[in-house]
């Protein structure tokens, strides 16, 4: 099963390589970051019910979870597309055209900025800078950097996506 | 002039990031000659006189920060490498994370030895999931080789180093924010006094120094003071890299000296605004610093230069714009950054930045009002100075100064005479193949 639609549970594995973190830091609340970023890999956003799981894991106050996974947008607060996007649209790539592949992304490609689209393959966001101003105009794709992008590279781009997404679910098929 | 490629030197080598081929390339000898040749107090003493300065965007003298740490305290010290890189228009930290891993290591065991840091944390923005994880990897390397953990080289010297991955905060690249997200916190700043080499992180004292000051140590080592010295001027030695993107023909890193003239950075390095177009503006030193007009353009990459010039160093993030750009849209497209990552503690700046962005939105609209000049820089002048870290400033310096010398483009926009629109794709497209 997609680990993306499984119950929302941090695994044995999850839990263990948390508790195994702790003792790097002199106070164990450090280790909230690193919890989220367990929660993260698993299921690709993190809600109340994973905060809760880390605080229980890290032996702190829930709240104290929830209120960093808040605070930082890395950590989407629901779920997204098997290939998550990041448009870097600050300056240095909006000077190099990213608000128009970003609408190139929604008119083309059918993507729209802030949803998952119905198959749950993509979902787009625009991003701030992500440290890539010299190979503009560039977008994340999960935790993969893309740059320099022209519509061709683009194209190809999500092609690629499509057929592994196609790939895994031949795979799943098979299995089942 | 050409390039001068200290901490850059390695970027093309292959394999830079296997440790037997940087320690095959003199990797590592610069921390063995810091632990036989220096005590912590000599070291301190020689980044002091060389004058090195921070390359994060600040420029504090980094022997002079080291200085500062309170000791005998019975306090473990901590030394924190920033590499929560997010200043628009930098992207120095993460290519050299990415191409000298090693070398970033090594200089956080130099700074480490001299502040008597004992614990290093290299916090890394969230998005550097490759970067991070090769850390990791050169980490476990470097400690099998006995340069991380105990007894290093055979000295009284212990240190270890772990990857710390925040989460996508811009805040967190100011040192007491990047404390506080290191402690599991929101990322917000603190009140200083107290400085963090007296009460830094778990209240301990605590260095924080960029990933480009770190790098650059070795080299330092390897060179002396008076080399360094030579490179540069006299209040800012040595190299500085700066990362050149938006309209030019070659966006990239490229090392200089420093003082070289930033417009031999932008034409003969970077190669230019494209054939046929003009040079308009340049932002020289990542988005928080004032914008300079072409015809301001005349001076040097360094700090005193650029500040004379009206605008900063800060951190090497030159943005170039030629003649098509709309400065009110870019001026905004940096205001809605601001007004996103302001963490929201200081009232001048949460509630500031989002007063700025509707009146924005408004004369984009086509809604300006006889007055939006003035209020604009009513509302900047009370955000400006008034927050306790340097967001306030940086959000407010980008629209003072676009006001300033462009006046004419500010009148038309708040009159309706123009339409703002974002710049098109095809610029990409034209210069195909450029900086792939």
């Amino acid at each position: 099963m997609d680990a993306r639609t499984a119950t929302l549970e941090l695994t044995a594995e999850d839990t263990g390589s948390l508790k195994a973190l702790i003792g790097r830091f002199a106070d164990r609340r450090s280790a909230i970051l690193p919890g989220l970023h367990i929660a993260y890999d698993r299921f690709g956003f993190v809600n109340l019910d994973l905060c809760r799981q880390i605080a229980a894991v890290l032996d702190v106050p829930a709240v104290w979870v929830w209120e960093a996974a808040t605070f930082y947008t890395f950590f989407p607060k629901q779920k997204v597309g098997r290939f998550h996007i990041k448009v870097c649209n600050n300056l240095s790539c909006a000077l190099r055209g990213a608000y128009d592949m970003m609408n190139y992304l929604e008119q083309k490609h059918g993507i729209k900025r802030g949803q998952v689209t119905p198959d749950g393959l993509f979902s787009l966001v625009g991003e701030e800078c992500l440290a890539a101003c010299a190979a503009a105009p560039m977008l994340q794709l999960n935790d993969a950097y893309h740059e320099n992008l022209t519509p061709e590279k683009l194209d190809r781009l999500l092609e690629e996506c499509k057929s592994k997404a196609a790939g895994e679910a031949r795979e799943a098929r098979a299995r089942a | 002039m050409p390039e001068l490629k200290l901490v850059t030197r390695d970027f093309e080598r292959a394999k830079q990031e296997d440790i037997r081929t940087y320690e095959a390339g003199g990797g590592y000898t610069m921390l063995a000659r810091a632990l036989r040749d220096f005590t912590p107090e000599t070291l301190v003493a020689f980044v002091k006189d060389a004058g090195l300065r921070g390359r994060g965007g600040a420029g504090f003298p980094t022997g002079l920060k080291w200085s500062f740490v309170a000791k005998n305290t019975g306090k473990p010290i901590y030394l924190l490498c920033n590499a929560d890189e997010s200043e628009p228009g930098t992207c120095k930290d993460r290519e050299l994370i990415d191409k000298d891993p090693h070398l970033v290591i090594e200089g956080c065991l130099i700074a480490a030895y001299a502040i008597g840091a004992a614990t290093c944390y290299i916090y890394a923005r969230g998005e550097f999931a490759s970067g991070a994880e090769l850390l990791e990897t050169c980490l476990a390397e470097a400690k099998q080789r006995g340069f991380v953990g105990r007894g290093i080289l055979g000295s009284k010297f212990d240190c270890e180093i772990h990857v710390y991955r925040g989460g996508g905060a811009y805040i967190c690249g100011e040192e007491t924010a990047l404390i506080e997200s290191l402690e599991g916190k929101r990322g917000m700043p603190r009140v200083k006094p107290p400085f963090p080499a007296v009460v830094g992180l778990y209240g301990c004292p605590t260095v924080v120094n960029n990933v480009e000051t770190l790098a650059t140590l070795p080299r330092l080592l390897e060179m002396g003071v008076a080399a360094f010295k030579a490179l540069g001027t006299e209040k800012s030695p040595g190299t500085k890299i700066m990362s050149v993107s938006g309209h030019v023909r070659r966006p990239g890193n490229y090392e200089v000296r420093m003082g070289t003239p930033l417009l031999e950075l932008i034409n003969d390095l970077a190669g230019g605004v494209p054939a046929g177009r003009k040079l308009k503006a340049v932002i020289p030193g990542g988005s928080s610093v004032p914008v300079l007009p072409a015809d301001k353009c005349n001076c040097n990459v360094d700090f005193e230069s650029l500040a004379s010039a009206g605008s900063m160093l800060g951190s090497g993030g030159c943005i170039v714009m030629d003649e098509s750009t709309d400065m009110v849209w870019s001026t905004v497209r940096l205001l809605k950054f601001y007004e996103h990552e302001s963490c929201g503690k200081c009232t001048p700046c949460r509630e500031g930045t989002g007063w700025l962005a509707r009146i924005f939105d408004r004369i984009l609209e086509g809604g300006g009002k006889p007055n939006d000049i003035e209020l604009i820089l009513d509302i900047c002048s009370n955000i400006e100075g008034n927050t306790v870290c340097p967001l306030g400033d940086a959000a407010v310096w980008p629209i003072q100064s676009s006001i300033r010398h462009f006046k004419s483009e500010w009148d038309d926009a708040v009159a309706g005479r123009r339409r703002v629109a974002a710049p098109p794709w095809s610029f990409a497209g034209q210069e195909a193949g450029v900086g792939a």
